[in-house]
């Protein structure tokens, strides 16, 4: 029996191209999940469009999930969506609106909103949030707890075959959880005209790169603009990662990380240096 | 403890009225310092990066609104005041526990609505990014400009600011949630089902508090009132006529902070 190139580690005897990848560019059957402010499905991005919305409830001191028609907040989980969207028509859209009860962030419910997109099988899970930390002061006795449960959920999710997909710092001299667990996939900023490409840049802080510079997106209110930083970078892998697993659904986490990467050999033109032992 | 009389029940609720002006007083007081400084980092901002105007969208009063201290340019800063809801806001994300992102600005953009009146200049292009304090998010810095995109470098530089802004801000939340906390307790302390002589109360929370010298000194000064109340008719007397002079001293404070 003989697989595919893509879905091995075996040597190639040439380089890759797009269709040995097996990737269905328009994601169907995968259930993307956008844990974010929450998403405008009145937006005409979004007309004809297979998506389910869900928001944390806080109910004394615990949180739940509960199915939500509260839409978008800030608009920045309309946009992530929107990028997501354009990647993989096909695919379902789930949002999870992973705020406090009153609003504010709240580390509590981002971790229940993940457990749930965990608990729920969702393929893919695009994570443009996440908890910001100066690299130059130390960890806080009341960040450990949070970052252990980033981690634990991100471990899950790899072992369930859920992958998280994370946005990196927008700078150096911060550290983003869960962004940097090394179980999922981090994600950086690049400045890319083509939206397609991505580019391994294998960092303490993120794995690959992706377009993030004035990415055109939804914007509240029916319109749309141009948004900059690593939560519209997250997205675009979330999107081809979604493709991957469409084009091939049983590959498991580490088959699709590699084949992300061979996309990002294929579409930044750089060839993927990989590791020997 | 024998239960407080009358006489003093209305003493102990003019005490707490005017320690809360006392405070009040030099809380804004302070505050308007930190207001200055917040401007001056402001404005540096905007020569650093090249935008138009800065401005700083702070938690100060309560939860569901922000407020706007200070809005700055090249030329300088002036200070507003002005309260805004997040909601529809790319600062709703940010309290969220997002992260900081630039965004193009259309007209009539929803994404600024909220504090266009106080902005001198249309802006084509902004960059939110958050104002945390520990793990809490705070509020927000808004650096928006009228010509040049604000992209890569200048959302890297936003986020560096906003973390020097923090630490102007966290000193300033620090203070006030220290009065804050004193002015909850201090009815408590006075009231008549008060567990301890008030004296007593008020030392102890004095001595528990963290707070710097000027305050403490105003603090102090307050609990040798609550010991002279505490005794008869006659230092009541007396010590209402002291209250009488602290109250000319905050309205002497007051009219020069206006």
């Amino acid at each position: 029996m003989t697989s595919s190139p893509a879905s091995t580690l075996e040597p190639l005897q040439r380089p890759l191209g797009l269709d040995d990848l097996q990737i269905d560019r328009e994601g169907r059957g995968v259930a993307v999940a956008v844990v974010d402010s929450g998403v405008d499905v009145t937006h005409p991005w979004f007309v004809g469009s297979d998506i389910e919305a869900f928001a944390i409830e806080q109910k004394g001191p615990q949180f739940t999930i509960e199915r939500t028609t509260a839409g978008d907040s800030s608009g920045h989980g309309t946009a992530c969506a929107g990028i997501i969207l354009r990647l993989v028509p096909k695919a379902k859209l789930v949002s999870v609106r992973a705020l406090g009860a009153d609003g504010r962030g709240s580390r509590d419910a981002l971790v229940t909103a993940l457990r749930f997109c965990v608990r729920e099988g969702y393929a893919v899970v695009n994570l443009s949030l996440g908890i910001d930390v100066p690299k130059a002061a130390p960890l806080k006795p009341t960040d450990y707890r949070s970052v252990l449960d980033l981690y634990e959920i991100a471990d899950e999710a790899f072992t369930k075959r859920v992958m998280f997909i994370a946005a990196g710092p927008n700078v150096a001299s911060l550290r983003t959880y869960p962004g940097r667990a090394k179980s999922l996939i981090g994600v950086g900023r690049a400045n890319f005209g083509d939206p397609e490409r991505v580019e391994t840049s294998l960092t303490g802080d993120y794995e690959i790169l992706a377009p993030g510079l004035d990415v055109v997106a939804p914007a509240l209110g029916g319109g749309e603009r141009k948004w900059t930083g690593t939560s519209f970078s997250c997205p675009h892998i979330a999107g081809h990662v979604a493709r991957i697993i469409a084009g091939k659904p049983s590959r498991t986490p580490s088959e699709v990380r590699w084949a992300l990467h061979q996309l990002a050999s294929i579409t930044s033109r750089v060839p993927l240096e990989v590791p020997t032992t | 403890m024998p239960p407080i009389r009358a006489e003093q029940a209305a003493f102990a609720s003019r005490l707490s009225d005017l320690l809360g002006t006392l405070e009040s007083a030099a809380v804004i007081g302070l505050a308007r310092s930190r207001v200055r400084g917040l401007g001056e980092q402001l404005r540096f901002a905007c020569l650093a990066v090249g935008c138009t105007e800065a401005l700083v969208a702070l938690e100060m009063t309560a939860l569901d609104r922000l407020t706007i201290p200070a809005v700055a340019d090249v030329s300088g800063y002036r200070e507003v005041s002005h309260e805004l809801l997040p909601d529809g806001t790319p600062i709703a994300y940010l309290l969220a526990g997002g992260a900081g992102h630039s965004v193009e600005i259309l007209d009539d953009d929803g994404a600024i609505a909220p504090f266009r009146a106080i902005l001198n200049h249309a802006p084509t292009s902004a960059i939110f990014s958050p104002i945390r304090v520990g793990e809490r998010f705070v509020g927000a810095t808004v650096l928006l400009s009228s010509d040049t995109p604000l992209g890569d470098r200048e959302l890297d530089m936003a986020e560096r600011l906003s973390e020097v802004l923090a630490l102007t801000v966290e000193s300033f939340f620090t203070e006030r949630t220290l009065f804050e906390l004193f002015a909850l307790a201090l009815p408590e302390l006075l009231g008549p089902s008060a567990p301890t002589s008030l004296p007593r109360a008020l030392e102890d929370h004095i001595r528990g508090l963290r707070v710097a010298a000027p305050y403490r000194r105003r603090l102090e000064l307050a609990m040798a009132v609550g010991k002279l109340a505490g005794r008869t008719q006659a230092e009541v007397d007396v010590v209402s006529r002291v209250l009488a002079a602290f109250d000319a001293y905050v309205a002497g404070i007051e009219g020069t902070l206006v």
